[in-house]
């Protein structure tokens, strides 16, 4: 599953998502942990400059970017200076 | 769920992943996406902070030692090299040199030291008052 999300994240953009993959942190198979955390950090981490550049140039990028971008509203407090812009 | 619990809920998963591993990190295979996820979410979580700095002292460095190069015979180059010259049209003869890093086990300093450093920045910031 965590595999599946992973090739097409902003087909699974929601909340729920997001309990999966918190879940998933914990499965005992290292593979499925593994993934969760590649998928988590790409939703709490801020993009680079030279990356969100890329992105707003690249029409195809867009759609994933705003997939992500919600994810990291789900995974930041409201209100706080510096959370993730995508 | 509230976006801060799922923050603190990440932050405690990755720290519990990375002490059950403390004695052998490589156990995770790839340690160093765990450490980066627990920069991005631990908050005032002591146990999480301390981890990351016990990696900068003990188990940090830089993870690929200095590239190695090897001169390859021309007239007997080495699979896969071979394969490879031959697909992409490579004339017989054409000298080769094989450069090699080699991973040295430890832990990305760097990574570790800003994940140090995003944890510090939140606990300084505004999101520490709300955890």
């Amino acid at each position: 599953m965590t595999d599946e999300i992973g090739q097409a994240f902003h087909l699974w953009v929601e909340e729920g998502t997001i309990e999966l993959l918190l879940a998933a942190l914990d499965d005992p198979d290292d593979k499925v942990a593994r993934r969760a955390v590649k998928l988590l950090t790409g939703c709490v981490r801020q993009p680079a400059a030279k990356e969100r550049k890329e992105i707003s140039e690249d029409a195809s990028r867009q759609s994933g970017a705003r997939g992500w971008g919600q994810a990291s509203a789900w995974m930041t407090p409201r209100g706080v200076l510096g959370s993730p812009k995508r | 769920m509230d976006d801060s619990a799922r923050r603190a809920r990440v932050a405690k998963a990755v720290t519990a992943a990375l002490d059950r591993c403390a004695d052998n990190p490589k156990a995770l295979t790839w340690p160093d996406d765990y450490i980066e996820l627990l920069g991005h979410t631990a908050i005032g979580t002591r146990p999480a902070r301390d981890r990351i700095a016990g990696g900068v002292s003990s188990d940090g460095g830089q993870r690929r030692g200095a590239p190695e190069f090897e001169a390859l015979d021309p007239e007997n180059l080495p699979w896969p090299t071979s394969i490879l010259a031959e697909r992409k049209g490579v004339l017989p003869g054409t000298p080769f040199v094989r450069i090699r890093s080699v991973p040295t086990g430890l832990l990305d300093l760097k990574g570790l030291e800003d994940a140090l450093e995003r944890i510090r920045q939140r606990e300084d910031g505004p999101e520490a008052d709300r955890l």
